[in-house]
């Protein structure tokens, strides 16, 4: 006991953990932009944020994803516990592919969202990104299932853009090459290759035990080296997942567990993702509280997707209507350089938004060499993506 | 295919308290029982030996009079002579005083400054009581339930108590949460009538009168009723089985339908609305309306299932505390016992060995720790010389009650039953020097046996513990302290619902004017519903 103790204080005085590419990632790294994810050093940028992203879109881009929380989930009652954990009907799922999904509360408020790998009916492994396993055993009571943390047995490298399926086959892999998005297959030593990613472009993400970890870098490194390939970090991922119109727990809505206040709670509908409940299944937490809230319209707000006139970055702004009265916040905004249009994700109370679409504004403040420049510029709200790329899903996959 | 109305579940007196309200509307009742018997907790299964049981309870102080008016109980056969039974506390040293009338209207046994000590402690706390008594049988203002007209006893309490003064005003929300010992320690002297009032502050919770709240356990008595007499302890012509049956006689004539020795053991439900009710042998039985009177730890997690519960609220059922810590003691005499020190009359009141607060607090102690108390406190009642319409020829009946030897035991209950028998059977020496011969049969029920016998998770005679945390608008929980669950349809009554243990008919009473009320706004009220 005393042990522990001590084992448990000292994690906590401990640098962050390194995930089993950090040493491949560290010596590309010039500018020392690092963060906390999850408990990992994570990079924020390695060398230059735009060539970055240009990587994503242009050639192939490499991003450390092992820091993901990963839950693995076995056992007779597998599928039962997961149809009342999440929102979706697994038993709809095939074996071999992902589902993205999200799990709720009893007041039918989102907890989180992540990824569902489905291996078989008694065999799945969720990615989320934030921890849960308190909330997914008490969810387990009554269900014979087997249920356990495996985010630091398994690495992941997301490989993404255009040039990836060519970089995956030099390498060898050439079994992606019937993969379509959200399928995923396993190879021998038990690497797991899906294709799904968090850009929209052509990619896929390879989960693989640790110690594989540093051979499987250098394999594809050296495949890639004639395709573009590039050590990303998280800031070029972002603008491509805007680009896509992705949200990001805590960043565009805040989670159940972590919201202090009570009214920044949110629902499924209120973030954009009403198409994902499945209301045919008899029972799912939360389920109970939505049906209450779509008879009662007892939602509040909803996920907007905005293009802002002009090129300034509106993160942070507050939209107006009528240059008046606020209705809303931009969650998150970025300069998309595919789209060449200033974008940005927003929460806006109803019914702006979805009654009221037009006479909208945002508020930017733009710090010049310690000056502000206060600007009042006009958003239209979009549909998501803003950028749509056929090779996204073309099947099989884009070559170079 | 058999139809009701409603269904019941579990024939105790609220399960019979609900369906008499419930036939009395038309409704089709059936009430399922898996014993042999009616009266739950209260029926009298406890056999001494062949011809003669006592139940658990013996003494009732909740019943208002206008549930006896509600169940008609008066047309079945309860009498209005009942005894009010004054309360003797006793130590090892032949002291005693004497307690008698509503809670302690007359007391012997302590000089005229400590008479006029407790008479001020007395007019404060019933004065307290009164104000919670508002509370106390209504159904409980919730998210649901808290129209202007609900809301307007908060409003009418608050101006009751602050035209009291500002004394009193400060008082109340001073003593709230305190600890009894320290308020009788503040307001009197005589260790006896300390340690009676500790012992009542706390029988049947997990508290000592050292704990924090455990003052609310004496309001929670305080503010009981029988018939219009306030705080006052009742002993029924006839006893409690006699009182029972008045139930049972009600809900009969009210035309509704027994099953005994018939197990409810799975709820049909279809789209999360309840249909009805498989049993043991695997019979169906089909109603609209299932009303559960058993545990709610039963309800949630038997029936309802916890694959179908939100997980927050599986949390809060499984944090729920129900493990059970009052044991019965029954014992058989040959004669009526003699006293070294009370008179023959004295034996017709309760006897509380209850020496002083700190002998009720070290009683406490060991039960944190799963263990039996050295020196147990109780309290005895001889039925049998209170009521003459008691007596049987086999013997005189002691009923006891023994507090604080909790569910779960270090050493077990099989081994420590006969070595708390023997620490009981050591102070009643004291008091009855030949009782030990007399004894010609004893049945000792431990919280564990009472979860066997009487199909209660626990054992606990709250079916949950009773703690102001989980009273009134939080009991079981908040969310369903309108005696519903999340199954439509599915609704709960009981001990583990407001406002609690002991027999006061009222949460079966409320539970059966909710499942009016939303059946009359609505058949399809839940779909309306928000919470």
């Amino acid at each position: 006991m005393k042990k522990e103790l001590i084992k448990s204080k000292s994690n906590f005085n401990n640098p962050l953990k390194k995930t089993p590419f950090y040493e491949k990632f560290s010596s590309q790294m010039t500018q020392g932009y690092w963060y906390d994810w999850s408990g990992y050093k994570a990079a924020s940028i390695i060398q230059d944020q735009e060539l970055e992203y240009f990587a994503i879109r242009s050639t192939t881009s490499l991003f450390d994803i092992s820091p993901l929380i990963k839950y693995r989930i076995k056992g007779k009652d597998t599928e039962k516990f997961l149809n009342k954990l999440t929102v979706r009907n697994v038993i709809l799922q095939k074996n071999n592919t992902v589902q993205y999904t999200l799990w709720c509360n009893d007041d039918g408020h989102v907890l989180d969202d992540g990824t569902l790998f489905k291996f078989s009916e008694f065999d799945y492994r969720l990615c989320c990104q934030e921890r849960h396993l308190p909330w997914l055993l008490d969810t387990a009571i009554g269900f014979d299932i087997e249920l356990f943390e495996e985010t630091d047995l398994v690495a992941g490298l997301s490989i993404q853009g255009p040039t990836s399926a060519s970089v995956l086959n030099n390498a060898g892999l050439s079994i992606i090459n019937t993969l379509k998005p959200f399928d995923f297959v396993t190879i021998k030593k038990n690497i797991l290759i899906s294709r799904t990613g968090f850009t929209g472009d052509l990619g896929y993400e390879i989960f693989l035990p640790n110690q594989l970890a540093n051979n499987f870098w250098d394999k594809i490194w050296e495949a890639g080296k004639y395709l573009g390939i590039k050590a990303i970090g998280f800031n070029a991922l972002n603008i491509a997942r805007v680009e896509t119109g992705f949200i990001v727990a805590n960043s565009d809505f805040i989670t159940a567990e972590h919201a202090i206040r009570n009214n920044r709670t949110r629902n499924p509908d209120e973030i954009g993702l009403s198409w994902m409940v499945d209301m045919s299944k008899p029972f799912f937490n939360g389920k109970d509280a939505i049906v209450k809230i779509r008879k009662n319209n007892l939602s509040k707000y909803v996920f907007a997707a905005l293009e802002i006139d002009g090129k300034e970055p509106a993160d942070g702004a507050i939209i107006y209507h009528d240059k008046k009265h606020e209705v809303g916040i931009i969650t998150t905004a970025t300069w998309s350089p595919t789209a060449k249009k200033s974008i940005a994700l927003a929460s806006m109370k109803l019914p702006y938004g979805q009654k009221i679409k037009s006479n909208l504004w945002v508020e930017i403040y733009a710090l010049r060499e310690l000056e502000y420049y206060k600007m009042m510029k006009k958003v239209s709200i979009v549909k998501t993506p803003f950028v749509k790329l056929k090779r996204r899903t073309l099947t099989p996959p884009l070559k170079n | 295919m058999k139809s009701y109305d409603v269904i019941i579940i579990g024939a105790g007196h609220n399960g019979m308290a609900a369906s008499i309200k419930l036939a009395k509307t038309g409704r089709k009742v059936l009430i399922l029982e898996s014993s042999s018997e009616f009266g739950g907790m209260a029926s009298s299964n406890i056999l001494l030996n062949d011809n003669v049981n006592q139940p658990l309870p013996h003494l009732i102080n909740h019943l208002c009079s206008k549930s006896i008016k509600d169940l008609d109980l008066i047309k079945y056969g309860l009498k209005t002579k009942n005894f009010f039974i004054p309360s003797i506390s006793v130590d090892k040293n032949q002291n005693y005083i004497s307690f008698s009338g509503s809670y302690g209207s007359q007391i012997d046994g302590i000089d005229s400054n400590e008479k006029a000590n407790w008479e001020k402690l007395k007019k404060r706390m019933f004065f307290q009581a009164n104000l919670l008594k508002k509370f106390l049988y209504k159904s409980p203002i919730n998210r649901e339930n808290n129209s202007l007209f609900d809301k307007l006893d908060f409003l009418k309490t608050g101006i009751n108590l602050r035209i009291k003064g500002r004394e009193e005003f400060q008082e109340f929300f001073r003593m709230m949460l305190m600890c009894v010992a320290d308020i009788l320690e503040e307001e009197i002297n005589n260790d006896l009538l300390r340690g009676l009032l500790a012992f009542d502050a706390t029988l049947g919770i997990n508290l000592g009168p050292r704990s924090p709240t455990s003052y609310m356990g004496l309001l929670y008595r305080l503010a009981g009723e029988f018939n219009g007499a306030q705080g006052a302890q009742i002993f029924p012509e006839g006893g409690i089985p006699k009182l029972i049956e008045t139930f049972y006689k009600s809900s009969t004539s009210a035309g509704v339908e027994f099953i005994f020795k018939n197990e409810a053991k799975n709820l049909i439900f279809e789209n999360n609305k309840v249909t009805g009710i498989k049993t043991q042998n695997g019979e169906e039985f089909f109603a609209d309306i299932v009303l559960s009177s058993v545990s709610p730890i039963k309800t949630f997690f038997d029936f309802i299932g916890p694959q179908r519960l939100d997980t927050g609220l599986l949390r809060e059922i499984k944090s729920l505390r129900y493990k059970g810590n009052v044991s019965k003691l029954n014992l058989l005499l040959n004669k009526i016992p003699k006293s070294s020190f009370l008179s023959n009359e004295q034996l017709s009141a309760r006897i509380t060995y209850t020496p002083s607060i700190n002998h009720v607090e070290e009683n406490f102690n060991p039960s944190k720790y799963q263990q039996l108390p050295e020196d147990p406190n109780f309290e005895l009642l001889f039925p049998s010389i209170i009521d003459e319409t008691n007596i049987n020829d086999n013997g005189i009946i002691a009923s006891i009650i023994i507090q604080n030897t909790p569910y779960s035991l270090k050493d077990g209950w099989d081994s420590s039953k006969k070595l708390l028998y023997s620490k009981i059977m050591l102070t009643l020496e004291k008091i009855f020097p030949d009782i030990k011969k007399s004894v010609l049969a004893s049945k000792l029920i431990s919280p564990l046996d009472i979860e066997t016998i009487f199909n209660v998770p626990g054992g606990h005679w709250h079916h949950s513990e009773l703690q102001i945390d989980r009273m009134y608008s939080l009991r079981p929980v908040f969310k369903y302290s309108s005696y519903r669950t999340p199954i439509h349809g599915l609704y709960i009554c009981g001990a583990g619902t407001h406002p609690g243990g002991g027999i006061s008919g009222k949460s079966g009473i409320n539970a059966a004017n909710q499942i009016i009320k939303d059946q009359k706004q609505n058949n399809h009220y839940y779909e309306k519903r928000i919470d």
